[in-house]
């Protein structure tokens, strides 16, 4: 019988090692895995359902969004430009989702994936997604960001269009507390405005900008501080953004100096503030407001005149949350040209709980500015 | 307990990913610092050196195993139980020295045991793995053996949460960053071989891998509340139920002159493993107050609602915990190498193992160099090892073997350790098992 020898078998032993060896495991693909540039259908009915296009997109949309079944498509947008006045479309966001202009009964919950590298400093604080509607506007939802996944998520009410947009319209919040307000007082100046107002006669300044007309804000409309509190509590990256401001205010009376005894009006600030906390971005929606009188509609009131500050006896507090403006308003008042320019001090008190219980109070200012 | 250390806890030891089955695997090796592979025998020759069973003759019945290692990377246990509540202490102390960038676990345990404690505990069980036994006669062995594996990351953050409860004063910091997990549990089935050739033994094995269960699931930035300063933390976990899989270990040995050996062998050097793609999503969401009541790791589990998967109709947060759910889900091939020398009743043994591919059922202990030794003296077993693995991960081992006529009872154990800049390791492993031996063996 042969003896094997050792010298013999080795080297055969070792190859087929080698040659096993050089069989490397491959990944299995998952189910649910999409070609680029791969589009999505699916038929949602009143049920709800999920639409996807993986690893960017996800339209779910609940039970009772939709009253029947609805054909849902969405593909990305590759090379069609993301048409927005509501600002600049982060590439490589845009998705067609179709029927347009499809409205839900309830909301659904959009998420998009964003690279990123396609996000400048401070982009993701001001980022919102962005609906196209039919009549060619494009509306904005500020929801949540995830960073740490670069998933931007939020609920929308109308099919169409969208993409991760950062907003146009966003107001940085200063951070520390304004100088005292610049401008006079009552009397008004007598040039170049004109003679002061004969007792009786009103002098109304308002304004009236929403998103729509969203380059009025950047003409300096409305500008907002917060203090250390509220930076230390909810962040230095802040900023408001679907800003707008509703403000009518109408002196109805005056003293024998000129001096406004009786106001009549409203004024608020709406929008959302975002802000960045660690590794996310979140809204808080702001709907702070204050009417003359003690109804929701306006009613005249009251008003001491004290320098540059206007203590109005009634008022109602129309904030929704936990912000509410205080009843002292600090103003000043500038001549521009044939007109005036009153600015108005809005101050803000906001409750922080501690853990024991405690509260801390920090301060949101903002100055808006209205012309008659 | 600290009920959100439920969530910690859960995800990390309940729910186990994939490390080494090597360092957990036969009290004896767990005794000489992970090697052992050179002199192993009977059913232990399955994992470690094929070749083994051709020089042996005798038989083998394993009776029971059950093993279990866990390694904290980037804490220390006593650091863990202080953050978890399982201990009484500075737990700020505790979170301020993690580093900035988490923590990691890995644990792998047997899985009939897990399964079992999974069971009494009320949480969702690995499947149903069989419990991990061996028959060696002569040449041939078989074994069952069953293990879960989990890994699991925790962000500083989260840890601070869990830790120190929820404060409105901190809502700016909270961040559960790279928080989430992975768990794997499978019965191999393995067949193996050796024949020797004069000098040489040459050995191989086949294996049939059921699997149970494979989890991926992560945790989500929080959605915050300014208005009532309150946090909500969604988490989503995709799981493949069943799989199976093969692999193909090789092993030859060298006698040589007085007493020495020489032995190398590769474990799944051809493998495949194959998932179900009917695949199950898992959601669930925590809000602050989860972090300052006492929610137990039964609340913890039953909190997660699972539904099908439908591939046409994934969210992004699932794809999002999911999309790498297959992703490097094989069997790490490993390639060992040993030198050992026996004579009465000692043996010493050095090894050096290396792992390529790693894959994600890897873990840092994998590869190491192993130095071991094993007295026997009358009744009496006595075996103690060292080991460093990568980055400055080290072991101290010891084992005690208690002989009865044919049947042998054996408990062994281990602590890891290390510093390096991103924290420290530490960590223990044990192993007991119960085996019968004839002819020799």
């Amino acid at each position: 019988m042969r003896k094997y020898c050792l010298s013999e078998r080795l080297p055969f032993a070792l190859t087929l090692s080698l040659l096993l060896a050089g069989c490397q495991p491959t990944d299995q693909d998952l189910p649910f895995a999409l070609a680029p540039g791969e589009s999505v259908n699916a038929q949602i009915g009143p049920s709800g359902g999920t639409v996807t296009l993986p690893p960017s997109f996800s339209l779910d949309v609940p039970q009772g969004a939709l009253t029947s079944a609805v054909g849902v498509a969405v593909s990305q947008l590759l090379s069609e430009a993301f048409p927005s006045s509501a600002g600049l479309a982060v590439p490589g966001t845009a998705y067609d989702l179709q029927p347009v202009g499809t409205a839900l009964g309830a909301p659904a919950r959009v998420e998009i994936k964003v690279a990123p590298g396609a996000l400048g400093e401070g982009d993701a604080v001001v980022m919102s997604v962005g609906v196209l509607q039919s009549d060619g506007s494009v509306r904005t939802y500020n929801g949540t960001f995830d960073a740490t996944n670069g998933v931007l998520t939020e609920e929308i009410d109308v099919l169409g269009p969208v993409a991760a947009v950062i907003t146009a319209d966003a107001i940085a919040v200063t951070a520390g507390l304004p100088d005292a307000l610049p401008g006079g007082s009552f009397p008004l100046p007598p040039s170049p405005v004109g003679p002061a107002p004969a007792p009786g006669d009103g002098v109304l300044f308002e304004a009236n900008c929403s998103p729509d007309a969203r380059q009025c804000f950047s003409s300096g409309l409305i500008r907002i501080w917060a203090d250390e509190v509220v930076r230390r509590r909810i962040g230095n990256e802040l900023f408001l953004v679907s800003p707008s401001v509703e403000a009518s205010l109408d002196f109805v009376s005056y003293d024998a100096n000129g001096i406004p005894t009786e106001l009549v009006g409203s004024i608020s600030v709406d929008g959302d503030l975002r802000a960045r906390f660690n590794s996310s971005v979140n809204s808080y929606t702001l709907d702070e407001g204050v009417t003359t009188g003690v109804g929701t509609e306006p009613a005249p009131t009251g008003l001491q005149v004290s320098g540059n500050i206007m203590v109005i006896s009634e008022t109602t507090n129309s904030s929704t949350g936990s912000i509410d403006f205080n009843e002292e308003l600090e103003f000043g008042i500038t001549g521009i040209g044939t007109s005036e320019m009153l600015v108005v001090r809005l101050e803000a008190e906001v409750e922080f709980g501690n853990a024991d219980g405690s509260e801390e109070i920090g301060l949101i200012i903002a100055h808006v500015r209205l012309r008659r | 307990m600290n009920k959100a250390a439920a969530l910690a806890v859960a995800a990390t030891i309940a729910v186990t990913i994939p490390a080494s089955a090597q360092m957990a695997a036969g009290t004896r090796s767990v005794a000489m610092g992970g090697g052992g592979m050179v002199f192993a025998t009977g059913v232990d020759a399955v994992e470690w050196n094929p070749a083994n069973l051709g020089w042996a003759g005798g038989w083998n019945l394993s009776v029971f195993e059950l093993g279990a290692v866990g390694l904290g990377d980037g804490a220390t246990i006593d650091d863990l139980g202080l953050i978890f509540g399982y201990e009484d202490g500075d737990v700020a102390g505790a979170v301020n020295g993690l580093p900035a960038s988490g923590i990691r676990f890995a644990t792998v345990t047997e899985g009939f045991a897990t399964s079992y404690g999974a069971k009494e505990a009320s949480i969702p069980e690995p499947g149903s793995p069989l419990p991990t036994i061996g028959l060696a006669v002569g040449p041939v062995a078989f074994r069952i053996r069953s293990r879960v594996f989990a890994n699991a990351t925790l962000s500083k953050e989260l840890a601070d949460l869990i830790g120190n409860g929820f404060d409105q004063q901190n809502l700016q910091n909270y961040a559960v960053g790279n928080t989430g997990w992975r768990t794997t549990s499978l019965t191999e089935y393995t067949l193996s071989y050796g024949t020797s050739i004069g000098a040489l033994s040459i050995g191989v094995g086949g294996r049939y891998v059921q699997g149970h269960g494979l989890v991926d699931g992560r945790f989500f930035e929080p959605e915050i509340d300014l208005n009532n300063e309150t946090l909500l933390i969604r988490s989503v976990a995709v799981e493949a139920q069943s799989g199976t899989g093969y692999g193909l270990d090789m092993g030859l040995s060298i006698e040589l002159p007085a007493g020495f050996r020489l032995a190398a062998s590769g474990t799944n050097v051809a493998q495949k493993m194959e998932w179900d793609d009917n695949l199950v999503a898992w959601t669930a969401e925590y809000t602050d107050s989860d972090f300052d009541a006492d929610l137990d790791i039964e609340d913890f589990f039953n909190r997660f609602d699972d539904q099908p998967l439908d591939p046409n109709g994934v969210s992004l947060a699932v794809f999002e915990a999911g999309g790498e759910l297959f992703e490097q889900s094989y069997f790490p091939q490993v390639y060992r190498g040993g030198f050992g020398w026996q004579a009465g009743g000692t043996t010493l043994e050095a090894s050096g193992i290396v792992v390529s591919p790693r894959g994600r059922f890897s873990s840092p202990w994998d590869e190491r160099l192993s130095f071991g030794v094993e007295q026997k003296i009358p009744v009496l077993t006595v075996r103690a090892g060292y080991a460093i693995a990568q980055e400055s991960l080290k072991t101290y081992t010891a084992g005690l073997g208690l002989r009865l006529g044919p049947v042998h009872v054996e408990a062994s154990g281990g602590k890891f350790s290390g510093t390096r800049t991103a924290g420290p390791w530490d960590g223990y492993y044990g192993s007991v098992g119960l085996q019968v031996k004839g002819g020799g063996l």
